[in-house]
């Protein structure tokens, strides 16, 4: 057993040796498990963070999805609410201001869609709208006219066979109560008559009658006696020329001066004249109506305007009730005929000017003697009764020979035929006589027979050309327009002094002649023997104003060595 | 009125204003005018203006005077009456046609006479 102590030691150490390496062992072992624990934490750790990393995004997305469906949900209520709106106040205010401009249509309810996508859709909505609206409302319009059409046509024409019918009865019937009363018929059956053809050309219909050529005072006259309170219209003519309208434009322009006259009968108190004046321009001839009455304000003038200038296509819907008719019936005329009306002039005497302005095209020169104006037209003021300075060598004794022996009033005795207006066109002159489109009138052949020779159609230079005046070779005066000249004013300068001058005598003498031969006719162009003096068949003549007649062409140089001749004799 | 220059543009009242009542009823379409001073007055209506130029030339039945001034005569009539109110026309009864003298008015004149003798 000695050996059992001794063994003790070694035991011992191999016990302790034994152990520890077991503790090392279990150490090594708990490291490692420590370092799987700790990795398993890292990654726990890491899955914890990506987690809530995942969830801050969910909670995001949500948050965010949650906004986006508060936006969707307030953008379909003010859609909702911005369509309700476009139904139950803008189609409304449209449809209200399709037929009263003044309502204003309102705009987007909710400012947020301002040009988006939805305003330009509702815009469009609307357009397509008053689209609907304006072509419907311009169906039954036209409806509406063509029944009317139809039916002042008819009453139109009967009403002239009563015009016709009580003209005839004034004629037949001299007793005075018997006329008064047919005077009275008469007026009352002109205003209908005014009435239904201003009806019927508001309408789209023609004037409905044609007539010939007739002097501007005979028109204007006409147009007054078609308004009721015509004893108040004072017409005065400033015209030295008997300046008359063409066929076509006589009913249109009478149309237009009584609508004139009527409306401003209608707008001036009872007691107040309307002046009417008549008077040549530049460009044409001007009929001015002023009347004292109480005006017009700011919405009239412009709605007046708009119409005058006939530019526009005409709705019965848009006249109003009780219906303004009378500037659109001449907007209509305005449109068709080619002659101007304004009312925006400043009036005299407080209340409106109306001008009328008929362009030369519409006018005419007529023959005072074949076609002497009515016993009711204004007479020219330069109408004078004191001798004339032409009247010693006027040879118009015939004026007071008896009217039993002709057969028309030509013998006033201040009415001298003058011949010197009708200038012959110069042969150099670019417009040849030819090119006038205008046949000549069916009664163009008079002339020739009461007179050999008969004035001739000219052209005054254009650049001084006066009124222009288209003066059909049928209607040439056969001695000139005799108001014409006889109202001139002596040219001064010459006055049969001595720069008068005797070129050769070719042409018959004439009071025209003797005028031009007063007047010392310039001999700078080389008359036109040749050309015989009835050859201006759809030539034009032009009506040059006082200043332009100075001017002599070739024609009235031939006058003037007729006058001349007889000066010598 | 119709015819060539077709229908009437100015219509018959224009010329009196619608009256055609004159102020004097013994005109008749046969009554003789005729201008009772040379001057003519500044201010006259057209129409009357008209007939005083028209009968400065001499007489004229108020008849003819409407046919000229293409008138009824009715209308016509009044015009006169106001020229002839004013003083500026001469209106006068026609004259009647020559008659035969009544015989026995005659005889009884001659009886008288040598009675007296």
């Amino acid at each position: 057993m000695p050996e059992l102590p001794d063994a003790i030691p070694e035991f011992a150490a191999a016990g302790m040796a034994l152990i520890a390496l077991c503790v090392v062992l279990l150490l090594i072992g708990s490291r490692r498990k420590n370092a799987a624990l700790r990795t398993d934490r890292d990654n726990a750790r890491a899955a914890h963070q990506a987690l809530l990393s995942e969830r801050d995004t969910a909670l995001h997305e949500r948050d965010a999805a949650r906004t986006e469906a508060h936006h969707i949900n307030s953008g379909r209520t003010a859609l909702l609410e911005e369509t309700q709106h476009l139904i139950s106040e803008r189609m409304p205010a449209l449809l209200t201001h399709l037929a009263h401009q003044h309502v204003s249509v309102p705009g987007l309810k909710n400012q947020p869609f301002a040009g988006t996508e939805v305003e330009s859709l509702h815009a469009s909505a609307l357009e397509q709208l008053k689209k609907a609206v304006a072509s419907e409302r311009e169906r039954v319009d036209e409806a509406a006219q063509s029944v009317m059409r139809g039916a002042t046509t008819v009453v139109q024409a009967q009403s002239y066979q009563l015009q016709s019918k009580i003209e005839s009865m004034q004629h037949r019937y001299d007793t005075p109560d018997l006329a008064q009363d047919l005077l009275e018929l008469d007026l009352l059956n002109e205003q209908n008559l005014r009435r239904i053809q201003a009806t019927g050309v508001l309408c789209g219909a023609s004037p409905g009658l044609t007539r010939v050529d007739s002097h501007l005072g005979d028109v204007v006259v006409g147009a007054q006696s078609r308004v009721r309170g015509y004893h108040r219209v004072q017409v005065t003519s400033q015209l030295d020329a008997p300046v008359a309208v063409v066929a076509r434009a006589v009913e249109p322009v009478a149309i237009t001066v009584s609508e004139l006259l009527a409306n401003a009968v209608h707008h001036s108190h009872g007691t107040l004249a309307v002046d009417v004046s008549l008077h040549q321009a530049e460009s044409g001839a001007v009929i001015v109506v002023d009347d004292a009455g109480v005006g017009m304000h700011a919405d009239e003038l412009e709605f007046a305007a708009r119409m005058l200038a006939g530019r526009d296509e005409l709705r019965l819907s848009e006249l109003g009730d009780p219906p303004r008719s009378g500037f659109a019936t001449i907007g209509r005329l305005v449109r068709q005929y080619g002659f101007t009306v304004s009312v925006d002039k400043p009036a005299p005497y407080g209340g409106v000017r109306a001008v009328v302005l008929i362009p030369g095209h519409l006018l005419t020169l007529l023959n005072e003697t074949e076609r002497p104006m009515s016993a009711m037209a204004p007479q020219a003021p330069a109408v004078t009764h004191e001798p004339h300075p032409y009247a010693s060598e006027a040879a118009v004794p015939q004026a007071h020979t008896p009217p039993a022996g002709t057969p028309e009033p030509t013998a006033f005795p201040d009415r001298l035929p003058a011949a010197d207006l009708w200038e012959r066109e110069p042969d150099s002159n670019p417009e040849p006589p030819v090119s006038a489109p205008e046949p000549s009138a069916a009664d163009g052949t008079a002339p020739h027979r009461t007179a050999p020779h008969r004035p001739r159609a000219g052209v005054v230079p254009p650049a001084r050309a006066g009124v222009v005046l288209r003066a059909r070779a049928g209607v040439l005066p056969p001695s000139g327009a005799g108001r014409v000249a006889g109202h001139l004013r002596p040219v001064t300068g010459h006055p049969g002094g001595s720069d008068r001058r005797r070129p050769p005598a070719r042409l018959d003498t004439g009071v025209g002649a003797r005028r031009a031969a007063r007047r010392g006719a310039p001999a700078r162009d080389t008359p036109v023997p040749g050309a015989p003096p009835h050859d201006v068949a759809g030539g034009r003549a032009r009506l040059g104003r006082p200043a332009d007649r100075r001017r002599r062409g070739p024609a009235a140089q031939t006058q003037a060595s007729a006058a001349g001749r007889t000066a010598a004799g | 009125m119709s015819g060539r220059e077709g229908r009437r543009l100015v219509p018959a009242y224009m010329a009196t204003g619608g009256r055609a009542q004159p102020s004097r009823n013994t005109l008749d379409r046969l009554t003789l005018l005729s201008a009772a001073s040379s001057r003519l007055p500044d201010r006259l209506p057209p129409a009357e203006r008209q007939l005083a130029v028209l009968v400065r030339g001499g007489a004229l039945s108020l008849a003819e005077a409407a046919a000229y001034l293409k008138l009824p005569v009715s209308v016509v009539r009044v015009l006169v009456a106001d020229l002839v109110d004013t003083g500026f026309l001469n209106a006068r009864a026609p004259i009647p046609l020559a008659e035969q003298h009544d015989q026995k008015f005659l005889e009884r004149v001659l009886d008288g006479l040598r009675a007296i003798r």
